[in-house]
Order: structure tokens, then C-alpha cells, then sequence
């Protein structure tokens, strides 16, 4: 047996020899330890009890043990030696990765991947800062993540806020007005059926949640309107990743401020997600919750991001 | 992952937990263990755990077939050691049970 505790917790063979020590014959009790092959098993010979006379030690070992031992250690070694992988394992990311998840717009994945026997554990360069991912599930969420960033900058390159952020403080005051003069029909018109606006609004008076918006980015249609475009981007508008969450942030502000849609917005630039190339673009919660779009155990956007075909075979 | 397999492969029977795994069990008597990993080799760690699971599916006479999904990868040594102990290796199930 290999390598490792389970080896010594069960050593199987123990020779009971008996050799002579400075003429005088004594008995002794052999343990032996195979560890890889015949090299491994010159090294863990073990003797009870242990010899104090050093010329009987060499005395037996070369007379008795070794022969002994390197017999049965390659008998046994043979029959029940493991070769255990050795954690962490280096992978080559194009052999685990499928091209396009490789490198992006602004990001590349380093070509060493770690993987500790059963998860692959990434690091990318971004052009914002280095990022890990533990899983090829998260891998795939942040990767979504930065091709959403991608998109979202390309909107600030091309001023696709700029006309409406000139009449924004206009629609800001009627959204305001409207909720007050008119609470119930503004609500409901919000709310669109959902339910959850009215759910968001009493979160956001109590929780501590940092994802959480506040009351008035509730109440003026900011909560919405970031999950309108997290849903258009197939990103989670709860994300942990500063740069999106900043990044979706100040888009769901504008397009609120402006009284733009995520539709119309989009349109403004060539994007897949702007031309409804991206599948099943009329379905989902865009205004609603997002439990079922999560991944079991990952707490992740459930759906297959990469690559564009619409499995998940390249990935592993 | 388990919902996925009762919706798309076939319903289960009950849901187990055999020497700290949870796994399924099928009509027929078959037994389904589902891990979201990426790639899998025989490390010492698993080693021990899938021994576990064959002493204590030992004990229960009625199983019949012992299947492990993955939804990554399964390294060629690993799979030759599941093999070897009589289980089927389904390597890639993501694409067939997550997204239903």
C-alpha cells in the first residue's frame, strides 16, 4: 500500500525473525511498509523492539530482513498498492475548458488550473483585477459576468445613457410624483404582476443585506430596472463581483433616471443580447425573483452560459 | 441534480444517505450517487470514502447497480478503480440533468 495513513493503519505483513546479535539469538518482530516499489521498502523497515547494538542491526538486516522484506513488500505491494493521485493536480486549462472560455474581451484564464482531486480551482487576469474562481461552475458565472462587462461598457463608450441622463432628473420627479399622487396604480404598474416590488419594498426598510437597495431606489423603479438588464446580460443581479455590481449599479440608475428600457438601451449597440440572439429571451423573471434560475449547491445563475451552442459538453 | 435525474432519466424510489453519501435509489433497486465536481482522480480521500459506500452497500443485499454522475470529468485511473468495483461512470451529466 501506497502512500498515507490508511497504508499504516493497516500494515499487512509482520514477520516474527529471529536473528543473532552478538552471538546471542534473539527474536524479533519486522513491520514493513511498502511505499512505491522496491526503493520505498528499503527505507521503512522497521524493527520491535528495537536493536540498541548497531553491529546486530547490520547483522540481520543484510543476513535476514532485507531479503525478507523486499520479497514480501513486492509480493504485497503488487497486490494491494494504490497509486493515489497526489493533490493539488495541475491541469492544462485548454484541455478542461472549452476555446471560447479561454480568453475573452477582458479576461484570460491562466493556462495552469489546480484541482484537488475533484474541483478545478481557476485564476484569470481581468482588466480589473486578478480573479479566482473555485469550481468551473463559478468559473462560468464570473466569465458571464465579465462578457456582461463588456457589454455594459460598450453602452458608456457609445453615450446609450447620455440623451436620457439630460431628462433624467425630469423622470426621476415624475416617477416620485406619481408614486405619491397615485400610490396604488404606480405601484401596480411597477409591479407588473410580480409581487416582488412590494416584497422588495419591506425588505429594503429591514434588512441588513448589502445587496439590498434602499427604499427609495425601490420605490423609483432601480431595483427593477437592475434586474431588467442582470436578466438581459445572464448575469445574477445579486452578484458578489464589484466591478458588475458597480458596472449594473450605474446602468439600472441611468436607465431609471432616463426612462429607458433594457430593450431599447441594448439596441443602441450590436450586442447578441441587444438583437435577442441570445435564447429564450422572452422567458424568465426579469421583474421577478430569481430562485429558480440558481444552481443547487452553487447559488448560482442556473443556465447554461458557455458556449454559445447551448451545452455545457466542453466544460468539465 | 437529483431532481434533474427523477425529471429526466427515471423517477427514484427514495433518497439515501450510505456512509455519509447521499445518493438516490432507483426503482430497480439501483443505487445513484450525483457530485457536481469537475474532475475527479483517485485521490487517498475518495479512495477511503468509496470504500465506505461498498462496506455499507455490502451489508444490504438488494442493491442492484451502482451508478456515480458527474457533471465533469472522471480521469481514466478513477474510472478504472470505479469500474473495477462495479460502477458505472456517467461523466458529463450537467448538460442532462441541471437546466430542466
Amino acid at each position: 500500500m501506497p502512500r498515507g495513513a490508511e497504508a499504516k493503519k493497516s500494515i499487512f505483513f509482520v514477520k516474527k525473525i529471529t536473528g543473532f546479535v552478538g552471538g546471542q539469538k534473539k527474536r524479533f518482530m519486522v513491520t514493513a511498509v511498502p511505499i512505491r516499489g522496491i526503493c520505498g521498502s528499503l527505507s521503512i523497515i522497521r524493527k520491535y523492539p528495537i536493536l540498541k547494538n548497531k553491529k546486530g542491526l547490520e547483522d540481520i538486516m543484510v543476513s535476514r530482513i532485507i531479503p525478507i522484506a523486499l520479497s514480501l513488500v513486492f509480493v504485497c505491494s503488487q497486490a494491494i498498492a494504490d497509486d493515489y493521485a497526489s493533490p493539488p493536480i495541475f491541469l492544462k486549462a485548454d484541455q478542461v475548458l472549452p476555446a471560447g472560455a479561454l480568453k475573452g474581451e477582458n479576461f484570460s484564464v491562466d493556462h495552469e488550473v489546480r484541482n484537488d482531486g475533484l474541483i478545478n480551482f481557476y485564476m484569470l487576469g481581468t482588466n480589473y483585477r486578478r480573479l479566482s474562481a473555485e469550481s468551473t461552475a463559478e468559473l462560468e458565472v464570473r466569465i458571464e459576468e465579465l462578457n456582461a462587462l463588456t457589454i455594459m461598457e460598450e453602452m458608456d463608450r457609445k453615450n446609450v445613457f447620455k440623451e436620457s441622463l439630460v431628462t433624467g432628473v425630469k423622470g426621476v420627479g415624475e416617477g416620485v410624483k406619481n408614486l405619491v399622487t397615485m400610490p396604488i396604480d404606480t405601484t401596480k404598474e411597477m409591479v407588473k404582476g410580480t409581487g416582488q416590488f412590494i416584497s422588495n419594498i419591506g425588505q429594503a426598510f429591514v434588512s441588513d443585506d448589502p445587496s439590498q437597495d434602499n427604499a427609495l431606489k425601490v420605490a423609483l423603479g432601480y431595483d427593477v430596472a437592475k434586474r431588467q438588464f442582470a436578466y438581459e446580460f445572464g448575469i445574477n443581479p445579486y452578484t458578489d463581483y464589484e466591478p458588475a455590481v458597480a458596472r449594473l449599479g450605474e446602468i439600472a440608475r441611468a436607465a431609471v433616471a432616463g426612462g429607458l428600457t433594457p430593450k431599447v438601451a441594448l439596441a443602441a449597440i450590436d450586442h447578441p443580447v441587444a438583437t435577442g440572439r441570445r435564447s429564450g429571451n422572452d422567458q424568465g423573471p426579469r421583474t421577478g425573483g430569481l430562485p429558480h434560475l440558481r444552481r443547487p449547491g452553487h447559488g448560482k445563475i442556473d443556465r447554461p452560459l458557455l458556449p454559445a451552442n447551448g451545452t455545457d459538453d466542453g466544460w468539465v | 441534480m437529483m431532481g434533474g435525474y427523477n425529471r429526466t432519466i427515471q423517477p427514484a424510489k427514495a433518497i439515501l444517505e450510505t456512509a455519509g453519501v447521499l445518493n438516490l435509489q432507483t426503482g430497480d433497486g439501483g443505487r445513484v450517487i450525483l457530485a457536481q465536481v469537475d474532475y475527479v482522480f483517485w485521490i487517498e480521500k475518495l479512495a477511503v470514502k468509496v470504500s465506505n459506500v461498498e462496506k455499507a452497500l455490502a451489508l444490504e443485499q438488494s442493491v442492484k447497480g451502482k451508478e456515480l454522475w458527474v457533471t465533469g470529468r472522471v480521469d481514466s485511473e478513477a474510472k478504472t478503480k470505479f469500474e473495477g468495483l462495479g460502477w458505472k461512470i456517467v461523466e458529463n451529466a450537467g448538460s442532462r440533468l441541471l437546466d430542466k
